[in-house]
C-alpha cells in the first residue's frame, strides 16, 4: 500500500543516542564519515559463560542527568535524549509549541529489562518483593508517555511494536497521521535496548552471529554471513508538513518523497522464502512515486546478516530494479542490528540523498549475488533520492523514498 | 445525511469474553446484566490483596483449539474467525487489507512460565515457541497469516486503549483511500505480570469492580479479544454487505501529565472526545450513549466523569460502565467495548453497570445502574483510556442515521 500523503512532508531534526554518540544529524554524518564500526567486545554487562562476546552498544553512563530522569529506565532515557536531540536540531522548544505534534516510537522488544526485572522480583521474593515502580514500564507504550511528558507532546502518539522494521514502520505512520490531517508534525522515534537476559536468551536461540558455529562477525549480504550481532540505539527524527516547516522557518534536512507499506507471505517469526516472494510493493512505490528505477541513486537495506533475511531482502530488490538497481548499503555493519534500527537507516539517507555520503561495506568479500552493485569501496553518490526498504521476520515490508531539499 | 464513499462501516465483529465464545454470548451477558467476575483460576494468587477477575471459560478457551499456540493467539484467531465470517469477505478483498491489532501482553503468560524455568537455571526446551509469541505482534502476525492478508501490518501499544487505537488507525487508511478493508481489533490473556503489577499499585478492588460508585476500590483485571472488519461504505455497498454501523468519528489525544494518573480534568480525555465528535460532524447532544472506559479506581472514574462533564454538560448523557459486567480486558478492551457499543445501537439496549448500589454522588451522570435500559440511539461514544497519558474515543453511528 503506497501512503497516499496530499501535502509534503520534510524532515526537519534529527536526534540520535548511538554507539558513535549522543548528538543530532552530525552524529550519523560522523558515522557515515569515518566508517568506524561499533561492534565490540560486550561490556555493559558480562558475556564470559556465553557463547557469543560482540555486540555494538550505547556507552553505560546515565544518559538523563536531572534527577527525574534518573528515576527512568535506561531505555526510557535513550528515547527521551533522542527526541530532545531532534527538537533542538529542529529548532523547536519543548512546551505549548509541541502540545499539537504527534509522537510514533517504535520497538521490538520495548522495556523488556524492566519486565524481566519485576519478575524476578516476584521469584526472588514473593508479593512483598513486587517493585511497584517497575510495573507500568512492563508495558511497551511507557516510553513514549515519558517522552511526552518530557516535551510536552499532546497530540496523537502510537507505539509500535514490530520486529525487524520498526523504526521505518514509525516513520511510514507518522505520515500516514499526517496524511489523516490529524497533526501537522511527528516526532519519530525508534528504540531498542541489548541487556544481558536478552542477550543471553538470542544467543541460545541461535539468533546472532555465529548461527552456524563458525566465527562470530557481521557481515551482511556476504556469502560468509552467519547472523546479525546486536546492537542497540534510539533515533529519532522531526517529521513536518512542508507548509509547516516552512511557516515557521524550519531548515529542511530532507523530504520524504513516497513510502509503502505491506507484507509478505512468511511463517511466523521466519524470513519470507525467495520462492514465496512477491514484488507488488516496490512496483508500487515507484509507480506512486512517478521515478524511474535509474532516478534511484542509493538503497538502505536491512539484511541483518541472517542468510535467509539477506537473500529474501536481495531477491526483492533485484526483481523489482532489474539491471537498474541502485548502488545498495547497510548500516548494520557499524551500528549491530536491533529492531527499530531503520529510524538510522532513514537518518543516514536524509544524509545521503542531501551529500551523496554513503557507508561502504568493507567486509564484502564475496557477495551472495553478483547481478547487483554494493558500496564496496569508498564511494558517494550524487544527491538524490534514496530508497530505504526493510524487510522484516513475518513479512513486513516497507519502503519509504527519502529525497534532497533542495527540490522545493 | 447522505454517506460518502469513502465513510467508513462495520461488517462484521468477533469476540471471545469472559462471558465465553461470540458477541451473541458476550451481548446476552452484557444485556442481561450478569457479572461475571469471580476467583481467578489460571494462576496462584495467594499473598495478593485481589484474586478477583474476569477469566475466560476453560470450557471455551479448550473449544478454540490450537493448544500450541499461546492463549492470546487462541482468542484473537478465534475472535477473527467470527469477525470475518460474519462479514463475508472474499479472499480477493482479504489479501489487500490492513490488519491493525493492539495489546499489551502478546504472549507474555507463556514466556512466564519459561521464565520460571530460566530464573530457576532449569533447561526448558518450550524457549523457542514461548519467545516467537512473546512480543504483541506476534498476535498480529498471526492473525494475518491465518487469512493470507498481505496489506500494512501494525501492533499499536497504547496501553489500555491500544485496541481503540487500532480502529482508529484503520479508520484512517479507508478514509484516505490507502485502503479499502481492514481488520482491526485487540487481544491480551491474563498475566501473572498484569495482575501482580495492578495489585502491587493497589489499584485492584477486593470484590467485582464497581465502577462510578461511592464505595468503589479499583479494577478487576480480565481477558479477552475482539476483532471488527472495517471496510469502506462504498467497497461494502458494492458488495452488498450488512452494514452494522458506521464509524463516524475517532480521535487519539495524549495528558502529558504523568506516567500512570490522569490530570484532575481530564483535559486529554476532553480533547479526544472533543475531536472524535469534530470528525463525526456530530455535536455532543447528538450522542445518545457513552461507554465509560470506567475502570472502577477512584481517580480513573473520577477524572472521566470530570471529562464527560466539560464535554456533555453533568447529565447530559446516558453511560455505562461495562468492565463491572467483564472486567477489564486490558489491550482487548477498547475493541471489545466498540463491539458492546455497536451491539447496544443494533439492539435499542444500553448495557448497565453492575455492581452499583450507591452511585458516587460526584458523578453526575446516570450509569444505569443492573438493569440494562431500552433506548432508540443513533450515535454512541466509546473511551479508552491508558498508562501513559493515552486517550482515545470512537464514535459509532446507526446505519439508518446515514442510510
Amino acid at each position: 500500500m503506497a501512503v497516499r500523503s496530499p501535502r509534503r512532508v520534510v524532515i526537519t531534526g534529527i536526534g540520535c543516542v548511538s554507539p558513535f554518540g549522543v548528538g543530532g544529524a552530525e552524529i550519523v554524518t560522523t558515522m557515515l564519515r569515518t566508517q568506524q564500526t561499533a561492534i565490540a567486545p560486550v561490556r555493559n554487562f558480562t558475556t564470559e559463560a556465553l557463547q557469543r562476546h560482540l555486540g555494538a552498544e550505547v556507552p553505560a553512563a546515565d544518559l538523563v542527568h536531572d534527577e527525574e530522569g534518573r528515576r527512568w529506565s535506561r531505555v526510557t532515557q535513550m528515547a527521551v535524549v533522542a527526541c530532545r536531540q531532534a527538537v533542538a536540531e529542529a529548532q523547536l522548544a519543548p512546551g505549548e509549541t509541541l502540545h499539537p505534534f504527534g509522537l510514533v516510537i517504535g520497538t521490538e522488544f520495548g522495556d523488556l529489562r524492566s519486565t524481566e526485572a519485576f519478575d524476578a522480583s516476584f521469584l526472588e521474593r514473593g508479593p512483598r518483593g513486587l517493585r511497584a515502580f517497575l510495573f507500568p514500564n512492563t508495558v511497551m507504550n511507557s516510553m513514549a508517555g515519558i517522552v511526552s511528558l518530557a516535551l510536552s507532546i499532546k497530540g496523537p502518539i502510537l507505539t509500535l511494536n514490530q520486529p525487524g522494521v520498526a523504526g521505518e514502520l514509525a516513520v511510514v505512520r507518522a505520515l500516514t497521521l499526517l496524511a489523516a490531517n490529524r497533526t501537522q508534525a511527528v516526532i519519530v522515534c525508534g528504540v531498542d535496548e541489548l541487556f544481558s537476559a536478552l542477550y543471553e536468551v538470542l544467543g541460545r536461540l541461535q539468533v546472532p552471529s555465529p548461527c552456524d558455529n563458525g566465527e562470530e562477525a557481521c557481515r551482511p549480504f556476504d556469502q560468509r554471513h552467519n547472523g546479525p550481532v546486536l546492537g542497540e540505539g534510539a533515533t529519532a527524527l522531526v517529521l513536518e508538513t512542508l507548509e509547516h516547516a516552512q511557516a515557521r522557518g524550519a531548515t529542511i534536512l530532507a523530504e520524504v518523497q513516497q513510502t509503502c507499506w505491506g507484507a509478505v507471505p512468511a511463517r511466523s517469526y521466519r524470513y519470507p522464502s525467495p520462492a514465496r516472494l512477491h514484488y507488488r510493493l516496490l512496483d508500487e512505490l515507484l509507480a506512486s512515486a512517478t521515478l524511474r528505477s535509474a532516478d534511484i541513486t542509493a538503497a538502505y537495506l536491512s539484511g541483518s546478516g541472517t542468510p535467509q533475511h539477506d537473500t529474501a531482502e536481495l531477491s526483492l530488490i533485484a526483481k523489482a530494479f532489474g539491471v537498474e538497481c541502485p548502488l545498495l548499503t547497510s548500516v548494520t555493519h557499524l551500528a549491530g542490528e536491533y529492531g527499530s534500527l531503520g529510524a538510522l537507516r532513514v537518518a543516514a539517507a536524509s544524509i545521503t540523498a542531501r551529500e551523496g555520503l554513503l557507508p561502504t561495506l568493507s567486509y564484502l568479500d564475496r557477495p551472495i549475488r553478483t547481478d547487483v552493485r554494493f558500496t564496496r569501496q569508498s564511494e558517494t553518490s550524487s544527491p538524490g533520492v534514496v530508497l530505504v526498504h526493510g524487510l522484516a521476520r513475518g513479512g513486513v515490508q516497507t519502503a519509504l523514498l527519502i529525497g534532497p531539499p533542495s527540490t522545493h | 445525511m447522505k454517506p460518502h464513499a469513502r465513510d467508513v462501516v462495520i461488517t462484521g465483529l468477533g469476540v471471545i469474553s469472559p462471558y465465553g465464545r461470540g458477541c451473541d454470548t458476550l451481548w446476552a451477558g452484557l444485556a442481561a446484566g450478569a457479572c461475571v467476575l469471580g476467583p481467578l483460576r489460571l494462576f496462584p494468587t495467594e499473598g495478593f490483596p485481589s484474586n478477583i477477575g474476569g477469566q475466560v471459560p476453560e470450557a471455551t478457551v479448550r473449544s478454540l483449539g490450537a493448544a500450541q499456540r499461546s492463549r492470546a493467539n487462541r482468542f484473537l484467531l478465534a475472535a477473527g474467525e467470527e469477525a470475518v465470517g460474519q462479514a463475508g469477505l472474499p479472499d480477493s478483498a482479504l489479501t489487500t487489507a490492513a490488519v491493525s491489532i493492539g495489546g499489551t501482553g502478546g504472549g507474555m503468560l507463556e514466556v512466564e512460565t519459561w521464565y520460571q524455568h530460566y530464573y530457576q537455571k532449569q533447561n526448558d526446551r518450550r524457549v523457542r515457541g514461548a519467545l516467537r509469541t512473546m512480543v504483541p505482534a506476534a498476535q498480529t502476525e498471526a492473525l494475518a497469516r491465518q487469512f493470507h492478508i498481505e496489506g500494512p501490518r501494525e501492533s499499536p501499544i497504547l496501553a489500555c486503549s491500544s485496541s481503540a487505537a487500532a480502529l482508529v488507525t484503520v479508520a484512517d487508511l479507508i478514509t484516505t483511500g490507502m485502503v479499502d478493508v481492514g481488520l482491526a481489533g485487540g487481544v491480551d490473556s491474563l498475566t501473572r505480570i498484569c495482575f501482580m503489577g495492578f495489585n502491587t499499585l493497589k489499584l485492584v478492588d477486593k470484590s467485582p469492580c464497581r465502577p462510578f460508585a461511592r464505595d468503589r476500590r479499583g479494577m478487576s483485571v480480565s481477558e479477552g479479544a475482539a476483532v471488527l472488519v472495517l471496510e469502506s461504505y462504498e467497497h461494502a455497498l458494492a458488495r452488498g454487505a450488512q452494514i452494522r454501523a458506521f464509524l463516524s468519528g475517532g480521535a487519539i489525544s495524549s495528558d502529558a501529565f504523568h506516567p500512570i494518573a490522569p490530570p484532575p480534568d481530564a483535559e486529554g480525555a476532553v480533547r479526544a472526545m472533543r475531536e472524535a465528535l469534530q470528525r463525526a460532524h456530530l455535536t455532543p447532544s447528538d450522542i445518545g450513549y457513552v461507554n465509560a472506559h470506567g475502570t472502577g479506581t477512584v481517580q480513573n472514574d473520577k477524572a472521566e466523569s470530570a471529562a464527560l462533564e466539560h464535554v456533555f454538560g453533568a447529565g447530559k448523557v446516558v453511560i455505562s460502565g461495562t468492565k463491572s459486567l467483564i472486567g477489564h480486558t486490558m489491550g482487548a478492551a477498547g475493541a471489545v467495548e466498540a463491539a458492546t457499543t455497536i451491539l447496544a445501537l443494533e439492539a435499542g439496549l444500553l448495557p448497565p453497570t453492575a455492581n452499583l448500589s450507591e452511585p458516587d454522588p460526584e458523578i453526575p451522570f446516570d450509569c444505569i445502574p443492573y438493569t440494562a435500559r431500552p433506548a432508540v440511539v443513533d450515535h454512541a461514544m466509546s473511551n479508552s483510556f491508558g498508562f501513559g497519558g493515552q486517550n482515545v474515543s470512537v464514535i459509532f453511528s446507526h446505519p439508518r442515521t446515514l442510510e
